[in-house]
């Protein structure tokens, strides 16, 4: 059935007309956006929970206000190919559901867009696994993206570093990243979904070790002078150790929790035997 | 005991079953904690989160609107459901090929759909339904610890009830645009209550966890709606299954019928 009639693209007609105003407004001045109740190198909130899929060896759930992405670790588990005595295997799959964008349409195959994201998270985090201590293994990374409200990548790497952690590999350090939407005369620190598409943009990715003060990803697409990036670099590094304060933290906060649950535990067990 | 109930899995279930009691702590009648929640999703057009004990999903509806591609469509449907069981919920399924599970839930839900009794109505994108919404519904499995039928039902109808559709408007013949601050709901008739059940040996436990699914010889799932009317009864098993069990299985769903209604109902009001 699906794909058997014509679909339409639809859109209220006021909201086209105000669209159209803009854009003229545009040709003349600079794009003119304003952020609700934040200043342009203000975050949005963040909620942060790992460990909550019983299935997986690790998982990661992250919430940046709208956007909402879950992430799962399988492994690391034995390769089912016979293979030298080599380094881990280091997958990485992204998924975005079908109802994630109301814009973007997304099949149950994987497209372009989620092939080359799955890849730039997976080259973010790579270096900071320590794969040679888990050979002839494989450790998957599989990320889903359910609601899309802007800054997926950043979601992602996180959620991702987190969901590693959880399931207890061991890593230099966990990868914390920031990303940033450049116009021609302001830097939006973790735009929305409205704030990626405006035209004429340019998108920023850093991701980093904190600790170990090392770069592991620069991800930068549209012109932009070399000054403007240098700027908009230095100020992602400093969004980045602001996402890893709160990953650290709650890397901590769920440790005790755990520690805590399993002395209960412990002490339901002496309950019984007495 | 780890070790025990890794090696000897059937042995170690059967030490806990003959004493009425489960290795989670449940009794064989026990169904683990439920929840529903709607509105998550702000991108859909209707969602419901639903957890089961671990097992959890998630249900998200997209709308489309497209022209019916033939006349007289009284059998025609515009509800589409698909479930999808990716490796997120569990390294049982891969990315590269669908599971066959998985596609045999979405047939059952698909035929679920029908007896919701919509109304032809309801889909009308203007007035006289030339244009026609078509909703597809899409289920994601983000953990998978056993009873994905129960979740998947029950999401299903939850997001149903959640739907809101703007207001369709034509102009010159071919230009549709929606008004969304015109909202409106779906017109749905019935319910839907599920209880699964799986049998290992002579014992019949309420709402399988993944392992006892993995363990047991039988499978039932029996869907009812609030008339007490059989909307989808499926078993599947090497044993054939009696009458008794059939009857005891009803009553055990028709208890809980109240509190799922209750469930669902509440989730809508947030």
């Amino acid at each position: 059935m699906r794909g058997s009639f014509r679909l339409f693209y639809i859109q209220k007609k006021k909201e086209q007309q105000k669209n159209e105003q803009n854009e003229n407004k545009n040709n003349n001045n600079s794009i003119d956006i304003q952020r609700n109740n934040r200043s342009d190198e203000q975050f949005r909130q963040i909620f942060l929970k790992s460990g909550i899929v019983s299935q997986a060896s690790g998982s990661c759930y992250i919430e940046i206000e709208k956007t909402k992405v879950l992430c799962s670790v399988h492994g690391p588990r034995a390769s089912h190919k016979t293979e030298e005595f080599v380094a881990a295997k280091f997958n990485c799959e992204l998924k975005y559901t079908t109802f994630s964008s109301s814009v973007d349409k997304y099949d149950y195959t994987e497209n372009n867009k989620e092939k080359d994201q799955s890849l730039i998270i997976r080259e973010a985090l790579i270096g900071s696994v320590r794969l040679e201590k888990y050979p002839k293994t494989v450790i998957d990374i599989y990320i889903l993206v359910l609601n899309d409200d802007g800054n997926v990548m950043v979601a992602s790497i996180t959620a991702a570093s987190m969901a590693l952690a959880d399931a207890g590999v061991e890593m230099y350090d966990m990868v914390a990243s920031c990303s940033s939407v450049c116009t021609k005369d302001r830097i939006l620190l973790d735009p929305s979904y409205q704030e990626e598409s405006l035209p004429n943009t340019t998108n920023i990715l850093v991701a980093k070790m904190p600790a170990l003060n090392q770069v592991t990803q620069l991800v930068q697409s549209g012109d932009l002078s070399y000054n403007t990036v240098i700027e908009a670099v230095d100020l992602n590094i400093d969004g980045c150790d602001k996402i890893y304060s709160i990953m650290k933290q709650n890397l901590i906060d769920s440790l005790e929790k755990q520690l805590k649950d399993k002395d209960n535990n412990n002490n339901n067990n002496n309950m019984d035997i007495k | 005991m780890e070790a025990f109930q890794k090696i000897h899995p059937l042995e170690f279930y059967r030490k806990f079953l003959q004493r009425s009691v489960r290795p989670d702590g449940r009794s064989l009648n026990d169904i683990r904690k439920t929840s529903i929640s709607t509105g998550a999703i702000t991108t859909a057009c209707g969602s419901s989160f639903v957890k089961i004990g671990n097992t959890s999903v998630i249900c998200g509806i997209r709308s489309e609107v497209g022209i019916p591609s033939f006349e007289n469509t009284d059998q025609q449907t515009n509800i589409f459901v698909n479930l999808e069981l990716g490796p997120i919920c569990s390294n049982i399924y891969s990315s590269t090929k669908p599971s066959e599970q998985a596609m045999s839930l979405s047939s059952k839900l698909n035929s679920l759909v029908k007896r919701l009794d919509i109304p032809k109505e309801d889909f009308y994108f203007d007035q006289e339904g030339k244009v026609l919404w078509y909703l597809y519904v899409d289920i994601y499995c983000l953990d998978y610890d056993g009873n994905i039928m129960d979740a998947s039902i029950l999401a299903l109808i939850s997001s149903l009830k959640n739907v809101k559709l703007p207001r369709g408007i034509i102009e010159n013949t071919n230009e549709y645009y929606k008004d969304t601050e015109q909202l409106r709901s779906l017109q749905i008739n019935h319910y839907l209550f599920p209880l699964s059940f799986s049998i290992i040996e002579d014992f019949i436990l309420s709402d399988p966890s993944n392992q006892e699914e993995q363990l047991s010889t039988s499978n039932l799932t029996i869907t009812l709606n609030e008339n007490f009317e059989i909307c989808l009864l499926s078993y599947s098993g090497i044993k054939p299954i009696s009458e008794t069990i059939l009857q005891e299985s009803f009553e055990k769903l028709k208890n809980r019928i109240e509190y799922l209604k209750s469930l669902i109902d509440s989730a809508q009001e947030h």
